[in-house]
């Protein structure tokens, strides 16, 4: 039980303003002991700080990697998104619970370990995963796992940078000399704990050419002219997002959406654990285009590695000179601080995210008003994606019309794309804009694992499409998948063999919809329970033909109704996983249809 | 406010700039429906029932979209019909709205919505999830989760309007319910009781305790005035069933309340049909109370007055007028002391 | 209020002195709260028991009761003392500001921490430069302020800052007393007072006399002031009054010093009480009429802001109940007065008459518009706020006022100070509250708010039933141990017959307006050994 004292001292380094509820909990469940968030120590939290009860109350039911009950010294989180669940993760639950003889939800009888059902790392390449406490592991085999959980067994519980070198961002970058790589380049060649190497390998010219030669307006018009378009899944021009921004004295914010929670998704962690000060840098210079003065970094709580070096670099641009006031001698002052989440995909949408930095329950806003009119605090806002702003500095640096050489006409520049699942080598690739699936699959990839046969791609992450063998060659930028009824989103390509069965691939992404819906509007709310009613009944093969219309109905219905993105998403994955596996979907209507994927996956989570 | 034209309907009217579509069109008389809306408290945009076409193309929620200069909305066609039916099935599928044994029924205003789109079956396939059922817990509140559409309204209206912030979302998405504190009981928590999410509350899902039992909704009948307590000067509408028994109050939105009340206001009226009022004149003879005539009483106590006048003079008579009578009232007492009595011994309990 | 509640929204800040404005005028309380919660509007509360408001307060004064004066003379004196006090305002609308500043000077923070005793003398700076920055800042108080023997000085202290930091005759600023009854303000207006006539004419005036004995068509209209509450009852005892007429009052709970209300009430000769309910006082009566209650009768009534409000007949009278204006028609009448008042309405038309600040209400206009007093003629919306431009007397008199210590200190025998109120879920007497099931059901008897440090030195547990006792009486009531008051000081809230807070209080008067001293006096804890 923690003290009044322990408490207060929290809360007295974290500040008590409701913005900082996430650090004061986060620091309170770490210092617990076994990883809870008592009643009686968020009586006393809402006490000190004067945030109400019910407000703490919604905030920690909100966000999964809280708890109030009781756990454990370890919490084992094991993923099973997507990439996770293509590459076995139900196997993993089987794993730990032969070890230690717990399911989700339950603590072992020594009180060490308590598992739990995650979503997406982030480190979609080694899948399945796990994360024990905020440590990361890969590739899990039960061998594996028996030694991991072995070596828990006689360490203290540690909250800090301990993942594996297999996870580390810059293992997770394909080795492959065809990439062109702009935003990779110095992966692996700069030391992400040292501003003195980024510095020496060219970093910082950017900002400081940009403040010496430009004005506001002059980079603005250069990002404008590169064509730059986020990078985050909705590809909304970066240039011009940033002349929406008011101009005047008022205190405006810079935010870098670094929720990277996508499943399939792990390139901005990639950057942020081997490149930060490229981020920081990124977000300098939209601090100087758009007259914002503080910058706001919202990561993953998952994230630990990638929070600390950022943390780590911020202090050292702050101690060099890269942050603070009056930078370069100018009257352009900046600051960055980070924000951390607590597990809640929703989150990645930039009003939730908002929201989120406010010490709130991720609740999507309606807009208007767009962040740039009202965002964090109600000020002007203007949010990117982590690979958008690191994309910025080589732009400033070389110009827009270098920028623009590579990529298609209307989208230009590189590209991060996310390789994983059933392939032989997956992993991170940045590669021209319009780069097709079967270039990504076949030589990136090199190829459907074991000698298997392709059966379909999801590219976009969760929210997006499923790929037949008909668009292996449609270039993947944002115009040309929008015009082919698809999407690029965040550039995940999550490759499936004849194995995986359609009617279980798309029940785990809804069921992924379902967890991470907010709740708040009624279509996505009810919607996303009833899609994930009517997937179980096709796995459970106690469905009827009509069902699938329901399901397209409902979809359609969130897709028209929704507030956000999130509600909207559905449709695309169900409707093209039916257009290609129709007939697999009737199969399973039949209660004596024979289906191991389903079977394994109702055995494993509906039990 | 700058003044901006467009059209609904295609009917010409026109609304101030930063006025949402809906607040010009509900003043306009368009009756777009809606459930998480409420002019006294901030927008929420969550249940989506509100959904307009704006310019031909575009589905927007009309509680959240400002009207802008030279739009056309359209506040229904076959889409939005569609679409509303939808909310409206997902609602009903997701709760135990049954009309039959809801403190709101005739007072519902998702039951209207559901008449008014004809919604006519529940898919009692979808598993509900049971929430939260709570009519003891507190005095003055009842609450059936199960009737709750989640609308954020009683949340607002705590945080908002009352400032107590008993209430709260928790959980997430399909498992969304409300919490008062910190998980607590209605009735353990901070919650003051003032009602104010009660009267806001577009289904059964919180009520009083005082309208169990008491007639239905459409048979109430209202009349304003102004609560008995302290000097804020509540304008209140009091409920009566066809008995005549109060049922309920609702703080009024003309008064300088803007339609708040405290506990007092909102539950303290049940004295005046308590029995232990005085209904008779009482003369105490011999020490003991005895009812009386009014003419009986009356004459007694003029009488006593003209004695004692007559015999101590007028400053020997003296009277205390009261706070919690009329003007008119405390008018006449100081008139009689004044006029008729003669002297200026009157007072009241300004002090006190 | 010289404001309007719907300004609320209008003050940069508040300075809710006196006042547990949440509990007792509840609606008001929220509106402060969501200004200063939801808006980020300041604050700052003086009270000697840790009210709700305290806790989003930006500063919070937890004074000694009755040590008012001392506090606003603090803040005062640094206004001065910085000069960052309104002196465009000050010169041109107000005088008296030399001799004030001169009294001022000693009120330096350490002196007035000291008097107060508080630990924050710094605060009373940061504070007072707050207020000077707040533009406008509204000042709200109630019986906090007034319930002293020094409680004129106490309401001319407020008026002082207010004039000081120019926030009076403005849009929400102004000096807000909250009225503590749904008519107090009405009862007022309409002259149910001992000395005015209504709209606060004095009685004293023989061109007033003039005018009433015209407008009522008598003669011989007394000009001596007559008695107050208090001093009714002292003349009761002295023998020198016999008779009272009481309409919907309850003295024996409501006075200080109940027995010597009671002995009062025992000495009368004759003694009327007119009441919805047979109440604690009416068992003294020699006559009980039953009245109507408020959901009965139709009238005005006029809140805190000067609001003129219609009450509507909710319901028909109880059993053989009447309104209160007939029984008193009828009194008159049967004593050979000839009013022929057939409904309210009636008698509001003669109010208008004779009030000048009522002259332009009609029943008609208080249905649909909101008008405020003054209102001198129909064509006239009514009146927002006061001191417009120019106060009443022409300037604004800034009078510099010394602190003056409560009638009772405590001493050894009685150590401890007895400080009294209500809470949200009563009111005064309990009449209404005590006899509605789910007020009385939420809180069904009374306590005493001990400090944990005093619960220890008595050794008192939490709901255990105490004594305390005063020079005047001695109640039995339950514990409730609570650090909202500081320690040495207790709170009883005086609605509950059964430990009756006022069988304890004082009955010294503030020597101009006659306010019992209910806020302060002293008292001692017995732990009852059983």
């Amino acid at each position: 039980m923690l003290t009044t004292e322990d408490i207060k001292g929290v809360i007295e380094k974290r500040g008590s303003s409701k913005e900082h509820l996430m650090f004061i909990l986060r620091d309170l469940e770490n210092i617990s002991g076994n990883n809870q968030l008592e009643i009686d120590v968020l009586e006393k939290v809402a006490e000190i700080t004067k945030i109400p009860k019910s407000t703490i109350a919604g905030f920690v039911g909100f966000y999964t990697m809280f708890k109030t009950n009781p756990r454990a010294p370890f919490i084992i989180r094991v993923c099973k998104s997507g990439p996770c669940h293509v590459m076995g993760a139900r196997t993993i639950f089987d794993a730990v619970e032969r070890n230690l003889g717990i399911k989700p939800g339950e603590a072992t009888p020594d009180g060490l370990f308590y598992l739990e059902q995650c979503e997406c790392l982030g480190v979609c390449s080694v899948a399945p995963a796990m994360m024990i406490n905020y440590d990361i592991h890969g590739n899990l085999t039960e061998k594996k796992i028996k030694q991991i959980l072995e070596s828990y067994k006689s360490q203290k519980a540690i909250f800090g940078e301990k993942c594996g070198p297999e996870v580390e961002g810059k293992a997770c970058v394909i080795d492959d000399d065809r990439q062109t790589k702009r935003l990779l380049v110095m992966v692996g060649k700069v030391d992400p704990l040292s501003i003195d190497s980024y510095i020496k390998n060219g970093g910082y010219a950017a900002i400081r050419k940009a403040i010496r030669e430009y004005s506001s307006d002059d980079v603005i018009n250069i990002v404008k002219d590169s064509g730059l378009s986020g990078r985050g899944g909705a590809g909304f021009p970066a240039g011009l997002k940033w002349s929406f921004m008011p101009k005047g004295d008022m205190q405006k914010y810079v935010i870098c959406n670094a929720d990277e929670g996508e499943p399939g998704t792990f390139k901005d962690r990639v950057l942020m654990e081997e490149n930060p000060h490229l981020i920081i840098e990124g977000m300098l210079l939209c601090g100087y285009a758009t007259g914002a003065t503080v910058g706001y970094i919202y990561v993953r709580g998952e994230f630990r590695r990638a929070i600390e070096r950022l943390q780590r670099a911020i202090d050292q641009a702050r101690e060099s000179r890269m942050l603070g006031k009056h930078l370069s001698g100018s009257t352009f002052s900046f600051d960055i601080f980070i924000k951390e989440g607590g597990g809640a995909y929703v989150c990645g949408e930039e009003s939730s995210l908002m929201n989120s930095m406010e010490g709130k329950r991720g609740f999507p806003r309606f807009r208007p008003p767009f962040p740039a009119g009202a965002g964090f605090m109600g000020m002007p806002s203007n949010v990117n994606n982590v690979e958008t702003y690191a994309s910025v500095p080589m732009i400033i640096e070389h110009g827009a019309t270098w920028y623009k050489s590579l990529g298609t006409e209307k989208c230009s520049g590189t590209k991060l794309y996310c390789l994983s699942g059933k392939l032989n080598r997956t992993g991170l690739v940045e590669l021209p804009m319009g780069t097709t699936l079967r270039e990504l699959i076949d030589i990136y990839g090199k190829g459907i694992k074991d000698g298997k046969t392709f059966k379909f791609a999801q590219v976009g992450g969760s929210a997006g499409g499923v790929f037949g063998e008909d668009l292996l060659d449609l270039p993947l930028d944002i115009d040309q998948t929008i015009k082919a009824g698809v999407t690029l989103g965040s550039g995940v390509v999550l490759a499936c063999d004849k194995d995986t069965c359609a009617v279980d691939f798309l029940l785990n992404i809804i069921s992924f919809f379902a967890h991470e819906s907010c709740g708040q509007c009624v279509p996505c709310r009810v919607g996303t329970s009833q899609l994930h009613f009517l997937a179980k009944k096709f796995a459970m093969r106690t469905a009827v033909e009509k069902d699938i219309d329901s399901m397209i109905e409902k979809a359609q219905l969130m897709k028209q109704a929704s507030l956000c993105a999130l509600g909207q998403s559905p449709i695309l994955p169900i409707t093209t996983t039916l257009k290609y596996f129709r007939e697999e979907f009737l199969n399973h209507c039949n209660t004596r249809y024979s289906c191991p994927e389903c079977d394994m996956t109702l055995e494993r989570f509906y039990r | 406010m700058q003044e901006i034209k467009f059209t609904i309907n295609g009917k010409d009217v026109t609304g101030g700039k930063g006025q949402t579509i809906l607040e010009i069109a509900l003043k306009n008389g368009f009756d777009i429906p809606y459930l998480c809306y409420h002019p006294k408290i901030s927008k929420t945009g969550a249940c989506r029932m509100c959904i307009v076409r704006v310019n031909e193309v575009m589905l927007k929620t009309a509680c959240t979209e400002p009207a802008m200069e030279g739009m056309k909305v359209i506040t229904e066609d076959e889409e939005i019909i569609k679409i509303r039916k939808g909310i409206l099935e997902l609602l009903l599928a997701e709760g135990d709205h049954n009309c039959l044994y809801c403190d709101a029924n005739g007072a519902c205003e998702l039951q209207t919505l559901v008449h008014r789109y004809n919604i006519d079956q529940v898919a009692y396939e979808y598993p509900k999830r049971n929430r939260e059922i709570d009519y003891e817990s507190s005095e003055g509140l009842k609450r059936n989760e199960n009737r709750c559409i989640l609308c954020g309204r009683c949340v607002k209206a705590c945080g908002e309007i009352q400032l107590s912030n008993v209430w709260s979302f928790t959980d997430r998405g399909g498992h969304t319910h409300l919490t008062s504190g910190l998980y607590e009981k209605i009735g353990d928590s901070s919650c003051v009781k003032c009602g104010a999410c009660v009267q806001l509350c577009p289904t059964g899902s919180l009520s009083f305790q005082t309208v169990l039992g008491r007639g239905e909704n459409w048979e109430l009948t209202k009349e304003s005035s102004i609560c008995i307590y302290c000097g804020v000067g509540c304008k209140i509408d009091y409920y009566k069933n066809k008995e005549g028994l109060l049922v309920k109050t609702i703080g009024h939105d003309d008064g300088p309340n803007r339609g708040h009340l405290c506990v007092k206001g909102r539950f303290g009226f049940d004295f005046i049909q308590n029995g232990k009022r005085l209904s008779k004149p009482l003369i105490k003879r011999n020490g003991v109370f005895e009812e009386a005539s009014w003419d009986e009483a009356l004459d007694l106590v003029a009488s006593k007055f003209i004695e004692i006048k007559d015999k101590y003079g007028p400053d020997s008579i003296a009277a205390l007028s009261s706070a919690k009578c009329t003007n008119e009232e405390n008018y006449l007492m100081q008139k009689i002391m004044r006029a008729v009595i003669g002297t200026n011994n009157v007072d009241h309990c300004a002090r006190l | 209020m010289t404001n309007s509640i719907r300004e609320v929204p209008l003050s940069e800040g508040f300075l809710v002195i006196g006042s547990n404005t949440t509990e007792n005028h509840p609606v008001i309380g929220s509106m402060i709260m969501k200004e200063v919660i939801n808006q980020g509007k300041k604050l700052i509360v003086v009270d000697p028991r840790e009210i709700e408001l305290s806790r989003y307060a930006d500063y919070y004064f937890q004074i000694k009761p009755g040590t008012n004066i001392a506090i606003l003379n603090g803040f005062m004196h640094v206004l001065i003392k910085e000069g960052i006090f309104n002196k465009e305002y000050v010169e041109k609308r107000c005088e008296g500001f030399e001799a004030m500043a001169k009294i001022l000077e000693k009120y330096n923070p350490e002196f007035v921490a000291e008097i107060c005793g508080i630990d924050n003398p710094e605060d009373i700076v940061k504070a007072a430069r707050l207020m000077a920055q707040l533009k406008p800042m509204a000042l709200y108080y109630a019986m906090g302020i007034t319930q002293f023997v020094s409680g004129v000085n106490g309401v001319k202290s407020t008026a002082n800052l207010q004039m000081l930091l120019g926030n009076l005759g403005i849009p929400g600023g102004g000096v807000n007393p909250l009225r503590g009854q749904n008519n107090v303000q009405g009862a007022c207006d309409m002259g149910a007072l001992n000395a005015v006539y209504p709209a606060y004419q004095p009685v004293a005036s023989e061109e007033n006399k003039e005018k009433f004995e015209k407008a009522w068509g008598v003669s011989g209209l007394p000009t001596k002031p007559g008695l107050t509450i208090v001093e009714m009852f002292n003349a009761a005892v002295a023998g020198n009054l016999k008779a009272v007429y009481e309409m919907g009052e309850n003295p024996v709970m409501s006075d200080p010093n109940q027995h010597h209300v009671i002995e009062a009430l025992e000495a009368l000769n004759f003694f009327v009480v007119q009441d919805i309910f047979f109440t604690e006082t009416a068992q003294y009566a020699d006559v009980v009429l039953p009245a109507c209650s408020f959901l009965e009768k139709e009238g005005t009534v006029t809140n805190t802001e000067r609001r003129i409000q219609p009450m509507h007949r909710v319901l028909p009278p109880w059993g053989d109940a009447r309104d209160d204006w007939w029984i008193t028609m009828q009194i008159a009448n049967r004593m050979g007065a000839q009013w022929d008042y057939k409904k309210p309405e009636d008698i509001f038309e003669e109010i208008r008459m004779v009030t000048p600040s009522y002259a332009g209400i009609t029943y008609e206009r208080v249905e649909k518009e909101l008008i405020q007093w003054p209102c001198p003629a129909k064509d006239h919306p009514g009146t927002q706020y006061l001191h417009k431009e120019k106060f009443s007397r022409g300037l604004g008199l800034l009078t510099g006022i010394d602190y003056t210590p409560p009638a009772e200190e405590t001493d050894t025998d009685y150590p401890v100070i007895l400080t009294t109120g209500r809470i949200l879920e009563h009111f005064h007497t309990g009449t209404m509250t005590r006899n509605s099931k789910i007020l009385d059901e939420i809180v069904p008897e009374g306590f005493v708010e001990i400090h944990p440090n005093d619960a220890k030195i008595y050794n008192i547990t939490d709901g255990e039933v105490i004594s305390i006792s005063s020079r005047r009486g001695s109640i039995r009531i339950r514990a409730r141990v609570t650090d909202r008051s500081k320690p040495n000081v207790v709170f009883i809230p005086f609605h509950f017959f059964e430990a009756a807070a006022n069988e304890l209080t004082i009955d010294a008067l503030d020597p101009t307006c006659k306010i019992p001293e209910y806020k302060v006096c002293s008292c001692k804890i017995e732990k009852i050994y059983l």
